[in-house]
């Protein structure tokens, strides 16, 4: 799991000597003419994922040192002190979390301040510290800087850091340090990105020359630069309304510059079967092409798509017409001798000239409108072209073919459940909102429950 | 604080992967360089008294102590000599976070106002700002921005003053009647005053209970502030000046209570003969034998109150000199210095706005069946005037932190072209955003024709762009000059030299062929995406300080009469710094990954290599000198022109014979 040594593999070992053997080769070698940041780059150290560490020195090409369990014995004799195993203790932890009836971050900060208070001497807080971590995404504080600041807290300050420079090199006290460096990594995997007052905390207490300090260095490099890399940025948090999510989703697909996202309400039809909500998108320029859409052919109504907000997805529908086919021209552009001006021309209409397709014209067919409904059922789309007639007359005489694949009903747009956690969201809501092609061979009562993964999370 | 010194040692670790841009930055930002580093570790340290206060008395205790300022040399004329200060390439942090936050609630809530409470479009057409729009601006505390705490007012820092000048120039007015108050009106009392002074005057002029206002113009002296006529004779009992004299176009003449006037007094010196100096006081309205004439009707800005005053024999007591006899031109020259800063940002503010408008104009206006967003020619317009947006925006800021981070800054020099940059790039910009509306921008109904009026008085007031660039090149030069001496002298006597100018021509055949040589490694102090940028600014500073040798060389002394050479070397400079600026704040954002980072790299090397094309045209024209360059033949054309006394060409229809 943690491997620092990014030079290169290890050369060779030997047979573990004491750790006086490694002390008087380095002296051997003239090592304590070396400072400390140049013999980082002489010595490697390895550490692997069960606390057994295997120091491996590697001070020249000639001379490789492997120690064992050198720096581990403090921790041990602590951890025999305290009786129990590492399990053991972790189990006992988890209780201080699962006694706690409701789950939110009061409830969690709470659980904190009963170990603090009641440990003084904070014995056991890397169990504790792991328990926590464990249970943070069921509290919901899982993307809460000021919990995990809490968390780093527990750790007592000043004994940690290393005083010299094999301490450095030996990572004084392993097991704590893994420890904050598991912190730091949960706190990387859920995106939150720590702070100065992080940087105070850690430096108070494993110091700066400590590995955990260098992985809150190597976040702060690279975090902020993703923090702001998405192309698509959402407002964070997201909207709960499913209303404002799908104006969200609209206005990100549609790219067309000028496009208008309308909002519409079916109540105010009479005819309407199902009261909700509408939100439709069409540009000037979509409008001018469904004008010149011909009477006789008809306009299709596909859907549902999906698109995902973050952990959210929002099914839209859209209005398409068959491909314009425009002739293949065969044009010399070599030839200079007559450059056409066409916006000096005065026959712009020239069966010579042909107007560059526009962004909506693509060659499985011509994007006239989208839409999202609250239903998203057949009935709230016929209100939507409804509306659509108010800006577009010529849809009256066009005859529109719906081609839902999809079962009318119980199409659920947006998961919208107060209690849903977007994570538990992220992780179900891919598996179990099932493509369209799926959707059209199961029976809408069998799969509603199945495409709403909320509800069976919070039933849980 | 400590956040800035995460965003700083985050940003050194950065670089960390680029091998030898590490250690170049380290060496940048050593404590023994005086570097920003330092800067952030005393703010640093000042955060841990703060934590311990809550709210306004953490602010106040933040505002009173004094942080301990960096001393450095001063950046822009060391560019005349040829030396650039690689630590400015650290774009400035100053805010701390509680600063941050506190800063943006403000702007909040001054933008708010100006949105919903002040009618621009009204103010124009009435010329006068309505009187509860004023008490508005007076209860929001605008009328004291600078002015410390202590004395009621905001106590705003350089940096923080510049961000609400980005909202209060959105209407012209507004942003004068403001600016003639407290960035000269009564910046003379912040400078040169005295405790009593302070104490007396301030907390009323923080409040806007009183308005101030700046008389230094007069009839017969304009740009030449050492002319002016204005008397002030001294009472028989030594307590009383008696001010006589007219100052023209005073902004806020008409309303204000409180004037800082400058006036020509007579003294002994030593040999107990007369001398006449200008001497600076404080004059309240309620002294009597003050007179405003009526308002001018200008041409923009036609809200702020502008008029003539007349002082008959205003009796002004002695205590309110600022400053000692004689100190008036020094006074004057400190406080119009100080104020030019934040005309960039304030330029950049409403042009934002405007881009935004044209923007949104340009995406909806369909023409040959194509929006205008789509056609390069007018895509070209908006990025160019992004790039002038971004350019004086960054140039205000750095300045600023300069001026709130520095020991007795220098920064006069900077804040020139800071001044004469935006009011260009402004009129520009509006011009070319009005060019996009075409018809419609033309309308009254759309705000461009307003802002391109109001904005004409940039290049012109707070010492107009002519005198400024001779101001900035001048100033350049002399500094050069103390260092430059011997080497001037040699060359302006190469026979007497011969060694020194064989020398000196091989030294300078790289120059000639426009082929600098690279030393300064300025590339290792920005971000390796922006290295190239990095190495057109280190050309153009080579180039900058290669003008100045040539100009120096071949005019001696006699360069302050040459003033188009002189504004060839300004135009440099300030493109120089201009380069500077962006270059730092390109690599900041994108160090710290700011959102669009990416663009601002994009928009730094469009700027870069337009200023670079401007450098090298420029520089190209000092060397080939007035006979080649047009130069003389500007000067004869404009001789025989005002020998004609105008047009000289015979009209194209006379004919000599038929």
């Amino acid at each position: 799991m943690l491997y620092y040594s990014t030079i290169g593999p290890m050369k060779s070992f030997r047979p573990s000597r004491s750790i006086v053997t490694v002390v008087h080769s380095l002296w051997y070698l003239g090592v304590k003419r070396i400072k400390s940041p140049t013999a980082l780059s002489f010595i490697r150290v390895k550490l692997n994922r069960n606390y057994n560490q295997h120091y491996c020195l590697h001070c020249q090409p000639s001379v490789v040192i492997q120690i064992q369990n050198f720096c581990t014995t403090n921790w041990v004799k602590q951890n025999e002190k305290g009786g129990g195993s590492t399990v053991k203790s972790l189990t006992l932890r988890e209780e201080v979390f699962q006694r706690e009836e409701s789950r939110n971050k009061k409830t969690f900060i709470t659980a904190l301040e009963s170990y603090e208070k009641r440990d003084r001497l904070r014995r056991g807080h890397v169990e504790f510290i792991y328990s926590a971590l464990k249970f943070m995404e069921e509290f919901g504080v899982h993307k809460d800087l000021a919990v995990y600041k809490k968390l780093l807290e527990i750790f007592p300050k000043g004994k940690f850091i290393a005083k010299n420079m094999f301490q450095v090199e030996f990572m004084h006290y392993p097991k704590q340090q893994q420890c904050g460096i598991d912190v730091l990594d949960q706190m990387e995997s859920f995106g939150v990105m720590p702070d100065s007052e992080v940087k105070e905390i850690l430096i108070n207490t494993f110091g700066k020359q400590s590995h955990v300090f260098r992985k809150y260095g190597r976040m702060m490099y690279w975090m902020p630069k993703f923090k702001n890399i998405t192309p698509f940025p959402l407002p964070d948090p997201l909207p709960k309304d499913p209303l404002e999510l799908a104006k969200l989703a609209l206005r990100r697909i549609s790219v067309d510059l000028q496009t208008e996202i309308s909002e519409w309400n079916a109540e105010e039809l009479e005819d309407s079967l199902d009261k909700t909500w509408i939100v439709g998108s069409q540009s000037p320029l979509q409008r001018q092409l469904l004008e010149q859409h011909p009477d006789d052919q008809a306009v299709y109504i596909e859907g549902s798509f999906i698109v995902w907000l973050r952990q959210m997805a929002v099914s839209y529908f859209i209005m398409r017409a068959n491909p314009k086919k425009y002739p293949a021209k065969e044009e010399d552009l070599d030839d200079v001798s007559n450059i056409t001006l066409t916006m000096f021309d005065h026959h712009p209409e020239s069966k010579e000239l042909m107007l560059e397709p526009s962004i909506h014209e693509q060659e499985d067919g011509t994007i006239l409108a989208m839409c999202a409904t609250g239903t998203s059922s057949r009935d709230s789309l016929l209100s939507w072209i409804r509306f659509l007639q108010h800006t577009n007359p010529c849809l009256k005489k066009i005859p529109v073919v719906f081609t839902l694949k999809s079962p009318s009903k119980e199409l659920v747009t947006v998961a919208v459940n107060e209690q849903e956690s977007s994570i538990a969201e992220s992780q179900e809501g891919c598996k179990k909102i099932p493509t369209r092609d799926k959707l059209s061979n199961v029976s809408s009562n069998e799969d509603s429950s199945s495409r709403t993964p909320s509800k069976d999370i919070a039933d849980r | 604080m400590a956040l800035h010194r995460a965003a700083y040692s985050s940003f050194l670790s950065r670089l960390a992967p680029f091998g030898l841009s590490f250690s170049k930055v380290v060496r940048c930002v050593s404590p023994e360089n005086y570097g920003w580093l330092q800067t952030l570790r005393c703010l640093a340290d000042s955060s841990q008294v703060s934590e311990q206060l809550k709210g306004e008395d953490r602010r106040e205790a933040l505002k009173s102590q004094q942080i301990p300022k960096i001393k450095r040399p001063p950046f822009a004329k060391n560019l005349f000599l040829g030396i650039f200060d690689k630590e400015i390439l650290a774009y400035p942090e100053v805010l701390n976070k509680e600063e941050l936050t506190d800063l943006n609630g403000m702007v909040e809530v001054v933008e708010r106002y100006f949105k919903e409470k002040v009618d621009s479009k009204k103010i124009d057409n009435e010329a006068v700002i309505p009187e509860e729009t004023l008490q508005g601006l007076k209860d929001l505390g605008l009328f004291g921005q600078q002015i410390p705490v202590e004395y009621g007012g905001l106590g705003l820092n350089a940096t923080e003053f510049a961000r609400l000048a980005e909202i209060t120039s959105l209407d012209g007015a507004i942003a004068v009647t403001l600016a003639a108050h407290q960035s000269i009106g009564l910046k003379g009392i912040l400078i040169s005053g005295n405790e009593e002074q302070k104490a007396k005057y301030l907390p009323k002029l923080a409040t806007g209970e009183h308005i101030a206002a700046f008389c230094l113009t007069e009839p017969g002296s304009g740009s030449d502030a050492a002319s002016i006529q204005t008397k002030a004779t001294l009472s028989k009992d030594e307590k009383t000046f008696y001010l006589n004299g007219e100052k023209i176009w005073i902004s806020n003449g008409g309303i204000a209570d409180i004037f800082t006037v400058f006036a020509r007094t007579e003294q002994l010196n030593e040999r107990h003969e007369k001398v006449e100096s200008i001497s600076a006081f404080i004059v309240e309205r309620k002294f009597g034998g003050i007179t405003s004439g009526k308002p001018e009707d200008k041409m923009g800005i036609r809200g702020s109150n502008t008029c003539s005053v007349h002082f008959d024999n205003t009796p002004v007591p002695v205590e309110n000199m600022l400053g000692k006899v004689g100190d008036g031109f020094k006074v004057a020259m400190n406080i119009l210095n100080s104020g030019r800063f934040s005309m960039g940002s304030s330029a950049a503010g409403f042009l934002k706005e405007l881009l935004g408008v044209t923007v949104e104009h340009a995406i909806n206006r369909v023409q040959f069946k194509k929006p205008l967003a789509e056609f390069h020619m007018i895509q070209e317009k908006i990025a160019k005037i992004t790039c002038s947006i971004y350019a004086v925006e960054s140039m205000a800021y750095l300045t600023a932190g300069l001026l709130d981070t520095l020991e007795s800054p220098d920064c006069s020099m900077e804040a020139a072209m800071v001044k004469v940059a935006s009011s260009e790039v402004a009129w520009w910009s509006i011009s070319e955003c009005l060019q996009i509306l075409g018809g419609l921008g033309y309308m009254k109904d759309y705000p461009f024709e307003r802002y391109l009026r109001d904005s004409r008085i940039m290049m012109i007031f707070e010492g107009t762009n002519e005198i400024l660039r001779l101001y900035i090149s001048l100033v350049g030069c002399q500094h050069a000059g103390v260092e430059l001496k011997d080497v001037v002298r040699k060359l302006r006597n190469p026979f007497m030299n011969p060694a020194f100018t064989i020398q000196k021509l091989l030294q300078r055949s790289r120059q000639k062929n426009d082929r600098v040589k690279l030393s300064m490694d300025l590339r290792g102090y920005v971000h390796p995406s922006l290295a190239i940028a990095a190495e057109w600014l280190e050309y153009s500073v080579m180039r900058l300080q290669y003008g100045v040798e040539l100009v120096l060389a071949r005019h001696g002394k006699v360069v302050v009469d040459h003033q188009m050479e002189l504004k060839r070397l300004a135009d440099v400079a300030i493109d120089v710094y201009a380069m500077t600026a962006v270059l730092a704040r390109a690599s900041r954002s994108y160090c710290i990954g700011l959102k669009n980072a990416d663009h601002e790299v994009k928009i730094a090397y469009t700027f870069c290599a337009n200023a670079m094309k401007r450098i090298r045209e420029n520089v190209k024209d000092l060397e080939e000198g007035p006979y080649m360059n047009n130069d003389r033949n500007y000067q004869e054309l404009a001789s025989t022109i005002f020998k004609n006394r105008g047009y000289a060409a015979t009209h194209p229809l006379t004919r000599n014979w038929y």
